[in-house]
């Protein structure tokens, strides 16, 4: 399932997929392929994104 | 040293160099197999023998310490015998295998030490399966 709200908050941040790859230290294809839905990060990856996105594990990964 | 992949990357190369382990290990146990029936010296696949022995034991050390009896199924009574049963057909194949290809008339005296050599195989196998099997569980 696509993860809108990462890309969503991603884009409210002005950050592009390559930006914010950098900042947490992965390659530009994962957080591409976390916003697909094609992989799923480890707990230490979803605080490094929430982190660097200032949101929480909530806002950004929990699915109604 | 430094990693330069992240986890992603890491898992992705995990599953090709899983891939790559269980092409080598068919591979090798190909070898094996077509150098044991084709009658070769066993001095002339001693290295193969080694390494494949090394693989079979690398694996069952590893599940064993992680308290894995194997993917598709839990440490049973029913793994154990269908562990033995197959070790059974596969000894029992591979000596009338060595004997077509050797050219040994097939009489019924061999078929049945061939059946006991697979009897004792299967029944060793089961021994092993059942007491690694057992510690496996107590490990869940």
């Amino acid at each position: 399932m696509k993860n809108l709200k990462l890309k969503a908050a991603r884009a409210k941040k002005d950050l592009s997929q390559k930006d914010l790859a950098l900042m947490i230290g992965v390659s530009r294809q994962t957080i591409n392929m976390i916003e697909n839905g094609d992989y799923n990060p480890t707990l230490q990856l979803c605080i490094a994104i929430c982190k660097a996105l200032e949101m929480t594990l909530n806002d950004i990964f929990w699915e109604e | 040293m430094k990693k330069v992949i992240d986890e992603r990357q890491e898992k992705d190369m995990y599953v090709i160099e899983h891939y790559g382990f269980w092409i080598a290990f068919y591979g090798l146990l190909g070898i094996v197999l077509y150098k044991v029936i084709a009658g070769y010296s066993f001095l002339s696949f001693v290295l193969e023998v080694c390494l494949l022995l090394t693989l079979i034991f690398t694996i069952i050390i590893g599940y064993y310490k992680k308290g894995i009896w194997r993917p598709y199924a839990k440490a049973s009574q029913k793994e154990y015998i269908m562990t033995s049963i197959i070790t059974f057909m596969a000894i029992v194949i591979i000596y009338l295998l060595i004997q077509i290809v050797r050219k040994v008339k097939l009489t019924l005296y061999l078929i049945g030490i061939d059946l006991l050599l697979g009897l004792i195989g299967g029944i060793i196998v089961y021994i092993l399966a059942y007491i690694l099997g057992q510690h496996i569980i107590k490990k869940e």
